[in-house]
C-alpha cells in the first residue's frame, strides 16, 4: 500500500540530490570563474621615491629575471662580502613583485624580488655625482644637504655613470690610508678593471690620503672625497640610497 | 523509512556538500593562477591596521612606507668595519 509513495518520495528525494548536486557545481566553477573575472589587472608602477629594499630571509634573497616564479633566478646572499646586511635598490612594483636594481655586473643590471622577501624604506635621501664639474651633492629631502669637490676616475679608468645605490657603508681600520676614514660601497663596477686590490672592481665612494687630487680625473674609477666629507656622508647616508653619476 | 526523514537526510547531505564545495573553491581557483597573481602578500610593509583585506585592488601596487624625515645626518646607517677593496 505504501509502495508508491515511498517511490514518489524516493524519486523526490532523488530529484533534490540532483539538483543541490548540480547547484554545488555551479556554484563551484562560478565562484572560479568570478575570481579569476575580478581578478585586477596588475600592472608595473614606477616608484617615484626610492625605496631601500633589506632582505629578511637569511638564506639570502632570491632575484628573479621577470616577476614570475617560473623565470630564471639568482640567489644573492643575505650580506655582503664585507658583512653588510643585504640592501637593494627597489624601483617600481608589480603586484607583489619589487623591481630592484642589482649590484652585481654589468652595471645597470636589475632584477625582481619578492615583496615579502623584504623589507621596504623610502630613502628621502640622494647622491649626485657630476663627472666634468667634478662635484658630489648630497640631496636630503629636496634639498641640498652638503656639496664637496671630488676626485672621479682617470681617463683610462673612467668613473661609470648610471643609476647605482649604496651598497656599503664601511669603516676602516686604518683611517689614515688611501681609502680616508670611511668608505661608502657602491653598487657600480669599473667597466675597465675587473679586480682591484683583492676586489672585483667594485667602485665606492671614499676619503683619501692625497687630498690634492681632489677636484682631478685621477683615480681608478672610485669617487674620493675629503676626509670630513665621508665621515659625514658615512653617518648620514642610509644603505640603499642612490646615486646618480653622470 | 518516513518520507520526511528521507527528505531531512537529503538536504543535510546536501547541504554539507555546497557548503565544503564553497569552502574549496576560492583556495582552488586562486592555486590555479600562479604566484604572480597573489594579490595578498603575507608582509605587510605599511597600512597594516588590523583591518584585514579590503578588496583585491589592496595589494596590486604597494607604495612605500611614509616617509617620516629624522632630518639629514640623521639616519642610522649599517657601518661595518672592514678593509675596503674598492678601485681607489
Amino acid at each position: 500500500m505504501s509502495t508508491p509513495v515511498r517511490t514518489t518520495a524516493a524519486a523526490l528525494a532523488r530529484a533534490l540530490l540532483v539538483a543541490l548536486v548540480l547547484l554545488a557545481t555551479l556554484l563551484f566553477t562560478g565562484l572560479g570563474t568570478a575570481a579569476h573575472a575580478a581578478k585586477p589587472r596588475v600592472h608595473t608602477v614606477e616608484l617615484t621615491t626610492p625605496v631601500a629594499a633589506r632582505a629578511t630571509v637569511p638564506e639570502g634573497v632570491t632575484v628573479w629575471s621577470a616577476p614570475r616564479a617560473t623565470a630564471s633566478s639568482v640567489t644573492l646572499p643575505a650580506t655582503t662580502s664585507f658583512g653588510t646586511p643585504r640592501v637593494l635598490l627597489a624601483t617600481a612594483t608589480r603586484g607583489t613583485w619589487l623591481r630592484v636594481l642589482l649590484p652585481t655586473r654589468p652595471n645597470g643590471s636589475t632584477g625582481w624580488v619578492r615583496a615579502r622577501d623584504v623589507i621596504t624604506r623610502a630613502i628621502a635621501d640622494e647622491v649626485r655625482v657630476d663627472l666634468a664639474a667634478h662635484t658630489l651633492t648630497w640631496w636630503h629631502a629636496g634639498s641640498v644637504a652638503l656639496e664637496s669637490p671630488v676626485a672621479v676616475g682617470a681617463p683610462e679608468t673612467p668613473t661609470p655613470a648610471g643609476t647605482f645605490f649604496v651598497t656599503d657603508l664601511l669603516q676602516n681600520a686604518d683611517p689614515a690610508g688611501a681609502y680616508g676614514p670611511f668608505a661608502l660601497g657602491l653598487s657600480a663596477h669599473s667597466d675597465t678593471l675587473s679586480e682591484f686590490a683583492g676586489g672585483d672592481g667594485q667602485i665606492g665612494v671614499h676619503g683619501t690620503d692625497t687630498p690634492w687630487s681632489i677636484g682631478q680625473s685621477v683615480s681608478h674609477g672610485c669617487v674620493r672625497v675629503p676626509n670630513d666629507v665621508v665621515e659625514r656622508l658615512a653617518h648620514g647616508l642610509p644603505l640603499g640610497t642612490r646615486v646618480v653619476i653622470g | 523509512m518516513k518520507l520526511s526523514t528521507r527528505i531531512t537526510r537529503t538536504f543535510a547531505i546536501a547541504t554539507i556538500a555546497v557548503s565544503g564545495s564553497i569552502a574549496v573553491a576560492p583556495h582552488l581557483a586562486g592555486a590555479a593562477q600562479g604566484p604572480g597573481d597573489i594579490t595578498n602578500p603575507t608582509h605587510c610593509t605599511h597600512g597594516c591596521d588590523g583591518g584585514g583585506l579590503q578588496g583585491p585592488d589592496d595589494f596590486t601596487a604597494p607604495t612605500p612606507p611614509p616617509v617620516v624625515d629624522p632630518g639629514p645626518e640623521a639616519q642610522d646607517p649599517t657601518i661595518v668595519v672592514a678593509q675596503p677593496t674598492f678601485t681607489g
